[in-house]
């Protein structure tokens, strides 16, 4: 028997654990050159907010050891145009599609659900307050506990679909505010958005991010998000979806391992845009050498030592 | 502009050396028929290599029928530095050709100007405007930062701020002194020297195009990164450029 490596969640299959991280990959279009979506199990959309955004002024990014420190801020063409523009295409990608949502208030967020719940091919809301980019809604919304159980059972009560969390790390436990989302009706945390952080232009004194601070992600942050899942996965039931750092099937592995569902891939693309098909190799091969059957059998195993 | 086909492989450098004896430039080959056959003068391919976390961007110097792609880059961080020391066979990831090129002129004249690492494209854009015999004016630091001489055709003109080689001064300058009629410019370089040739073009320039060059992720308009502020709002120097016309971005350079 070859390994599965297909999951099944919220009684949905995909075809393997790989799920595009938020912001970068588009809204799906931009890879389609380089990638083979029947390679991936999901993809998650920019960031979708209410109004358009023209997100934070240059410079935005830079690279720092095994890192990228970015501070987009939230752009994107706001709901309307999500909707005329892009919602169209995803009827042909053979991958789940996940809308990332944003807002600055409860009533952003309550409004672009109910306004994408009639799309079928929109898989599961991934909940956003977790942005450290901006300065109101986002991450404000994912350090409280109170505003992340209020957001989450608002949401649950008119969503037609899964609601995923993405936590920030960026907070004292994250193991609390997963417990707040669980207990609000979640169906699921993914854990967790980048770190904050910044960088310093010694030449001119000042700070390389014209937003002073950024949201740290690369194979920097996989150990702090390696960590988190671990965490988190001892504090609720409901699946984890791991992102932070992972590069390769050995980091995928070690993240289900720690207690993920699913994984996502976020800047490791950006070097190697068809690394999502090689870690799907690299994770058939492995699995085959230990004779492995279905790659949810590791979920959570490093707990059990 | 229609899209071009878009490739992105794992293969070995063919040649990877100083540009000539001495040199504080590198060129970089390698076998790409996709690429090859597919680029346009003023798009670019992102490199991705051991060691740092993203890939990097380089315009594409020069492409050849049978398949080779060269760039020519400067050390200038970490990241070329580590390029820099890879050898013959080592292996790269490469996707492109990225971005929007230059339109090219129908007719003349027609002046292409470069600076500094923005003089790599130049070779290229010679090649194939060469029916309307461009003028082409490249600017760098010192001599050891220009492109060797003789990889541009005769009617190339050389300048370096410390008068090392060719005229002393920039190639603004350097255009300012020749009688020129007006033409079409086509330029790649830094921001100040671009803002010094928008500012010579005025009142000169039949068109204006603009090569950028921004600090960059993923090199194909997704991460919204390399942003620059134009006239009409936030554009992506990646994807919706490197090339400008100059009017649109004159205010943010």
């Amino acid at each position: 028997m070859p390994f599965d490596i297909s999951v099944e969640l919220f009684g949905q299959k995909y075809a393997n654990p790989l799920v595009m991280a938020s912001g970068t990959f588009g809204c799906g279009e931009i890879y389609e050159d380089f990638l083979d979506y029947s390679r991936i199990g999901a993809f998650v959309t920019k960031a979708v907010t209410k109004e358009p955004r023209a997100g934070n002024k240059p410079q935005r990014l830079v690279e720092t050891p095994s890192g990228l420190l970015n501070a987009i801020g939230l752009q994107n063409e706001g709901l309307k145009n999500f909707i005329e523009e892009k919602l169209p295409n995803f009827e042909n990608y053979p991958c789940k599609i996940w809308v990332n949502v944003s807002g600055a208030s409860f009533e952003e967020y309550e409004h672009i659900v109910t306004e994408l719940n009639p799309f079928d091919s929109v898989s599961v809301f991934e909940i956003n307050v977790s942005c450290p980019n901006v300065a109101h809604g986002g991450m404000n919304f994912g350090t409280s506990c109170n505003d992340i159980r209020q957001l989450t059972s608002n949401l649950k009560k008119i969503s037609k679909k899964p609601i995923i969390i993405k936590l920030t790390p960026n907070v004292t436990s994250i193991a609390e505010m997963a417990v707040s989302a669980e207990q609000a009706g979640a169906d699921g945390l993914t854990v967790a958005n980048t770190f904050l952080g910044m960088a310093i232009d010694t030449e001119k004194r000042k700070p390389v991010l014209d937003n002073v601070t950024g949201g740290l992600s690369g194979p920097a942050i996989k150990p702090l998000a390696l960590r988190c899942v671990y965490q988190v996965y001892k504090a609720v039931k409901i699946p984890i979806i791991a992102c932070g750092g992972i590069s390769n099937h050995n980091d995928v592995l070690e993240f289900i391992m720690a207690g993920a569902s699913l994984i996502q891939i976020g800047t490791a693309i950006f070097k190697y845009p068809m690394c999502p098909e090689e870690i799907e190799n690299g994770l058939l091969e492995w699995g085959k050498a230990k004779n492995l059957n279905n790659i949810s059998e590791l979920r959570g195993v490093a707990h059990d030592a | 502009m229609a899209k071009s086909k878009r490739a992105c492989e794992k293969l070995q450098i063919a040649q990877i050396r100083p540009a000539t004896k001495g040199s504080g430039l590198m060129l970089l080959s390698f076998f790409s028929p996709e690429i090859a056959l597919s680029a346009k003068p003023g798009q670019f391919i992102e490199i991705g290599f051991d060691g740092p976390t993203l890939p990097k961007p380089f315009s594409i110097h020069d492409v050849y029928e049978y398949g080779i792609v060269e760039i020519l880059y400067q050390v200038v961080g970490s990241g070329t530095q580590k390029l820099a020391s890879l050898n013959d066979g080592d292996e790269i990831v490469v996707f492109g050709p990225l971005g929007k090129g230059f339109d090219l002129p129908e007719e003349g004249p027609v002046y292409l100007v470069g600076g500094g690492t923005g003089n790599a494209p130049m070779k290229f854009l010679q090649k194939k405007l060469a029916k309307l015999s461009p003028k082409t004016f490249l600017g760098a630091r010192t001599k050891t930062l220009l492109p060797p001489q003789e990889m541009f055709d005769g009617n190339t003109y050389f300048a370096t701020d410390d008068g090392s080689t060719g005229f002393k001064g920039t190639v603004v300058d350097l255009m300012s002194g020749q009688l020129l009629p007006p033409g079409h410019i086509l330029a790649c370089g830094p921001r100040p020297m671009l803002r010094g040739l928008w500012e010579f073009s005025k009142g000169f320039g039949v068109s204006c195009q603009f090569s950028l060059e921004s600090y960059m992720a993923c090199g194909v308009g997704a991460c919204l990164g390399c942003v620059i502020q134009t006239t009409s709002g936030y554009k992506k120097v990646c994807s919706d450029g490197p090339v400008f016309n100059a009017s649109e971005v004159a205010d943010a350079l």
